[in-house]
Order: C-alpha cells, then structure tokens, then sequence
C-alpha cells in the first residue's frame, strides 16, 4: 500500500493552482479565432516540440508502459522510436498543405479535397472520437489516481475521494484555463507539463539507481533479452515486434501526425512550415526518445530491484510505477510524481478541448451562421471548450458503469482510424483518388474493419505468425491493406476532380498552395538571414525596411515577413507576421510598423525585434 | 527466443525505410521539393541523417545487450 503524506497533497494542490493561474494568463493573448486555435501563427519550433511531448504522453503512460518495461524490458520503447519512417511523406506533404491552405480542420480538407457529404461524415467521426476520447482520459487518470489520493485524504481529512471528484476538479482546471487562453495556454501550459513528466522521469531513475547500488549494479541485474531494444518478432501475442510495428509505427504514428486535430493545429501555431519541421525533428529525434525513457524506467528499475532481491516478485505488472515510486519517494516527492501523472492528462486533454472547439467552430458554427464577426466565433470557441470538457466528464459515470461502451468507444476508434488514415494519406498524395473512392474508404472501410472484430478470421492472411490474441496489433495492417484496396479500386472506375479543382490540395500542387496562402509568387527558394532592427512606429500597415535589410533576409515588397521581440524566450508569443512594403531611406536599422500591427503582435516600439523572411 | 534479435532490425528498417524512400521519391517527382534548391537538400540530408542515426542507435543497444 502506498503511503501518501499531507504534504503529498499540498505539492498537487500547488501545482493544480499554478497551472491554472499559469493558462489563465495567457488570456491576454487570444484576440480572434486565429489566435485562439492556432496561437497567431507565432510559436518558436521548442515551445511547439515540448507540448506535442506533453500530448503524446497520455494519462496511462506512466502506468502502461512502466508495466510492459517491466515485462519485456527495453523494448517497451519501441513505440515511441519508429516515428520516423513517415516524416517524408509528413514534412515534405501533409504539413505545407495544411499549412498553407490554412486548413483549421480535418473535415474543412475534406470538403475542399472531395466535396460537402465528405466532410459531413468527418465532422460526425471526429467529434464522437474526441469527446469520447475527452471522457476516457478523465476516466483514465481518475481510475489511476484514486487509489493513491484516497488514503491520503481518509487518513488527514478524513473523507473520501473518487474517480468522479478527480475527474470534476482536473475538467474544470482545463476548461477555465482553455477558456481563457485557447491555444496560447495550451502550448505554454503544456511546456511546463512536458517537463514536470520528463524530470518525474528523471528523478525515478536516479533514485532507483541510487537504491539498486549503481548503474553497474543495475545493468548487470538484467538479463540479456531484456535489454534488446527490440521485442521478439511475433511472439508472445500481447507484445511483439511485428504487432507494434504496424499497429503503431504506421498505425498510431500516421493518425498523430496526420488526423489528430490537436497535434496538426499544434503544428499549424508555427511561425512557419520550417518551424514546424524543426519542431518535429526534434520531437522524433530528442524528446521521444526522452519520452519514452521517462515512461518506462520505473518498470526497468522495478525489475532490477525484483531480480536483486529488493522488491517483492509477486507485484502486479500494472502497480510497479506506484510501487517503485513509493520504495524511493521521500514527502513531497511522491506528491510531485502524481502531479506528474495528472500532467500528463491535462496535457492531452486540453488538445482534445481545443480540438472539439476547432471543429465545432470551423465545421458547424460557421456553416450554420456565416458571415459573422471574429468575435462571435470566439465566443462560441470558448463556449464549446467548457461543453467539450462537461461532455467528457459525462461519460465518466458512464464508462464507470458500462464497460461495453469503454469497449465500443476502443471498437469505434479501431475501426475509423484506417479509414480516416487512408482517405487523407491518398486525398493528398494521389491526385487521381476520386470522392467516390473516399466514400468507400470511409463506409467501406469501416465495415470491413466492424467484421474483424466479429469475425477475426478475416485477418489470418496477415498476422505474420501472430497468434489470435494478438489481432489487435494485426487489425492496422489489414485495415490499411483493405481500405487502400477500395480506394483505389473504386478511384480508378470514377472521374476524378480536375487539376485546377484540386490546386494546392495535393502534393503536386503545393506551390499553388504557397500561391494561395501569400496572395502573389512564392518567394521561398531562397532562405535569407534573420536580422535584428529597431521598431518604429510608422502608419504603415506592413513592415518597412532599409533596402540592405531587405537583402539580408531574401525578401521583396509583397512577401510575407515574421517579426518577433528579441527575447528568444518568449518562442514567439511576443510577434506578428505581416508583408514587406517598399523599403525605406532611413537608419539601415530601423523598421518601421503600424501601431495597430504592433498592438496585435503585443510588441514594443524602439525595442529590437527580429525579422525574417516566411515566403 | 528463437530468432536472431537482428530480424526485427532488418524488417523494422527495410520496410520501415520503403516508405521513408517512397515519400521522398514522392515529394521530388512531384515538385514539392527540388534537389537544385539548398533548403531542400538540407531538409533531405536531415531525413537521411536521422534515419541512419536510429539504426544506429538500435543497432549499438542491440549490440550491447550481448545476446
């Protein structure tokens, strides 16, 4: 049993109160939708790479996969390694698209890419997933968080807490704040959390060598095989190199990277597509890695401590997160490990709120009311960001009661992942995919993948040895084989859209698409210098700049210009892109913008700024 | 375990890198990079590097786990 102490609870409650102040705040930034779902277009590539660690580390990270590390051993990072193979067709495709389509959402693509009925059906997909993926994460971390809180507030203040209470307190934290702050609170609360996980990660390890004798000690207390980095190729059923591989290397990486509404709108917040790429190296490369060492050291260390005699063998798998974190956890640290834990929800959960928000806003608000003013769209983001979280917490009790419908929602989300996956994969790499031909992606699709679950036979011709139990991995490799076989069946017997339809749409056409989002002739072929000027308030609306500064970032008038405080720190939340004017004959440093411009930026006049160069 | 704990390895980065090398060739018959633009070398080099760098990252731990 674990033992909490008083002030266990005192260091969740400062850290609840401070994130929630900490998102509040940056209410002040959020003047329109743009700034409220995409941050202004404005965020530094670190600030943008931290939160998507924050939200791919889940409520049950910690928990699940600390239980396979300590099952399988190093492999238990597998997932959070094999993102790479797809950053091709993610970086060099998917993002300039979206990006400069402006896409705000994945059913908006759809209709632009197919027709209405399309995107329709997305919208309806996409809100039933989120706003039962809302409820799963509550019920999740009150599910994980209840055994450890409840005997510490029995035992102090005498009452008891549930999976209900924690669920009620942690929505109502995320909704105040991404209420207040959209998407700016998202990214900047999400910095923070990013790193309380990774030092939660840190902290467990060092302490767990600590009390093995070493990292000597520790290495050689693990056998060979559990030190692979890989598992073994297809057996056992529950966990192997091939299940993981499809199920999540394309699987679950693809439908992050290209249907998760909350992580495109992360990198739609970018100052620009280059940004974005530089967040998403960094993210595959560095912080998952990162990431997944965080998430899995407790089971390493928890078998270490078994194999040498420390820690008793008969533990649960699933309790050796919270029985290696209270071997080593002194007061006030076993409190800063569930705030990590509780970080890690909130984390997700307010991308999923953002991401409801964006949809409903862009695909239903605007349909049903159009030609409204900025203002009342916000209000109705904002608005919806309180509904999603109270949908969730709805289905709290919900789940609680019926497991069927915790099991339909995991059915639900099997069965429209490939479909969803495909259709965008082939809309936007294939020109010749046809509506038709995503329709039957979709329903077709869908079905296909409805009758494995029933009848999983269906999947033998695919599971690569894996036994019958582990069908669930095997599912993505044929749903992909399905769906990819009606697309492109059902394309090639229908007429597909034009090629002027389709500009800037596809990856053929992504210079339209660059044409599209400036408005004139892409500049981008060169990549100037980003330099550092003085701000002045001028009339201008735009920036201008002495003609040596204008040839130093690469830029003419009429091309699209990021002007950002000189305090790198600040990632951008302090700047404004707006187009390059006629250059000046003034000071060769100064640039010149309109008090308007510099308002919207949040920037200071005859501060230093720094300019460069966006397209 | 019965196979070479280099199979995954193989399967992993063989299949895996078809389609890392299919949405490159992708993107450059398609023109939405060119090999003649700087930027655009640099952003395939940092693929290629990163790609190589995790192979040998799996490559060293599977070495060093001495089975």
């Amino acid at each position: 049993m674990v033992k909490g102490s008083l002030i266990d609870i005192v260091v969740i409650l400062i850290y609840f109160f401070a994130i929630l102040l900490f998102g509040s705040w940056f209410g002040r930034y959020v003047k329109s939708t743009k700034d409220f779902f995409f941050g202004g277009q404005r965020f530094s590539w670190w600030l943008i790479a931290m939160s998507c660690i924050a939200t791919v580390v889940g409520s049950y990270s910690f928990i699940k996969y600390s239980a396979v590390a300590y099952q399988y051993g190093f492999s238990s990072t597998m997932s959070y390694l094999n993102d790479w193979f797809i950053l091709p067709l993610f970086v060099l495709g998917w993002l300039p698209i979206i990006y400069f389509n402006r896409i705000i959402s994945i059913p908006e693509y759809f209709e632009k890419r197919f027709d209405k009925k399309t995107r329709i059906a997305g919208v309806i997909i996409l809100l039933v997933y989120l706003i039962g993926y809302v409820g799963i994460n509550l019920y999740t971390i009150g599910t994980a968080l209840e055994p450890l809180i409840d005997p510490i507030m029995q035992e102090n203040f005498g009452m008891s807490v549930g999976v209900m209470e924690i669920a009620v307190i942690i929505s109502i934290i995320c909704a105040v704040y991404m209420h207040a702050g959209g998407q700016t609170a998202v990214i900047m609360t999400d910095l923070v959390q990013g790193f309380i996980l990774l030092m939660a990660g840190i902290i467990i390890f060092i302490l767990g060598i600590y009390h093995i004798g070493g990292l000597n000690s520790f290495w050689q207390s693990l056998d060979g095989v559990f030190r692979l980095p890989m598992a073994s190729f297809n057996t056992p059923a529950e966990f192997n190199h091939v299940g993981v591989f499809w199920q999540d290397a394309f699987g679950s990486t693809i439908a992050f990277y290209f249907m998760n509404q909350g992580v495109l709108m992360r990198f739609m917040s970018a100052k620009s597509p280059a940004e974005s790429k530089k967040a998403i190296f960094v993210v595959v490369l560095v912080l998952m890695p990162l990431a997944a060492f965080a998430v899995s050291d407790a089971g390493w260390i928890g078998r270490s401590m078994v194999n040498l005699g420390l820690l008793d063998k008969s533990v649960n798998p699933n309790h050796i997160f919270v029985a290696v974190a209270s071997r080593i956890a002194v007061p006030g640290l076993f409190g800063f490990l569930l705030a990590a834990l509780t970080a890690a929800l909130m984390s997700t959960i307010d991308t999923l709120i953002n991401a409801v928000a964006a949809i409903t806003v862009n695909d239903i608000v605007r349909e049903a009311a159009p030609g409204r003013d900025d203002a009342y769209y916000l209000r109705w983001a904002r608005f919806v960001s309180f509904v999603a979280a109270a949908l969730g917490l709805l289905l709290v009790p919900v789940y609680t009661q019926f497991d069927s419908i915790y099991v339909a929602h995991g059915a639900f989300t099997a069965a429209i992942t490939p479909p969803m996956i495909i259709t965008i994969l082939l809309g936007a790499f294939w020109k010749r995919f046809t509506t038709p031909g995503a329709f039957a992606v979709m329903a077709g699709g869908s079905a296909l993948i409805i009758l494995s679950l029933f009848k999983p036979g269906v999947i033998a011709p695919f599971d690569q040895g894996v036994a019958l139990q582990g069908y669930t991995y095997m599912r993505a490799l044929y749903g992909f084989v399905v769906c990819m076989g009606l697309g492109i069946a059902v394309s090639l017997i229908t007429k597909p859209k034009s090629d002027g339809a389709l500009a800037g749409l596809v990856i053929d056409s992504i210079r339209d698409a660059k044409r599209l989002f400036k408005g004139a002739e892409p500049n981008d072929d060169e990549t100037g210098e980003k330099i550092l000027c003085r701000l002045m308030v001028h009339e201008n609306d735009g920036i201008s700049l002495s003609r040596e500064s204008l040839e130093k970032i690469k830029a003419k008038p009429g091309d699209i210009i990021y002007i950002a405080d000189d305090r790198w720190w600040f990632g951008g939340i302090r700047s404004v892109q707006c187009r390059a004017l006629e250059h000046h004959d003034g000071d060769g440093d100064a640039c010149y913008m309109s008090e308007n411009l510099i308002h919207q930026g949040n920037l200071t006049p005859q501060r230093m700024v720094v300019i460069e160069k966006v397209i | 375990m019965t196979e070479s704990p280099w199979f995954p390895f193989f399967y992993q980065f063989i299949i895996g890198g078809a389609v890392f090398v299919l949405g490159i060739a992708l993107a450059l018959r398609k023109g939405a990079i060119s090999m003649t633009l700087r930027k655009d070398r640099r952003t395939i080099f940092q693929l290629v590097a990163g790609y190589l760098t995790l192979a040998a990252f799996y490559a060293v731990m599977i070495f060093s786990a001495g089975v």
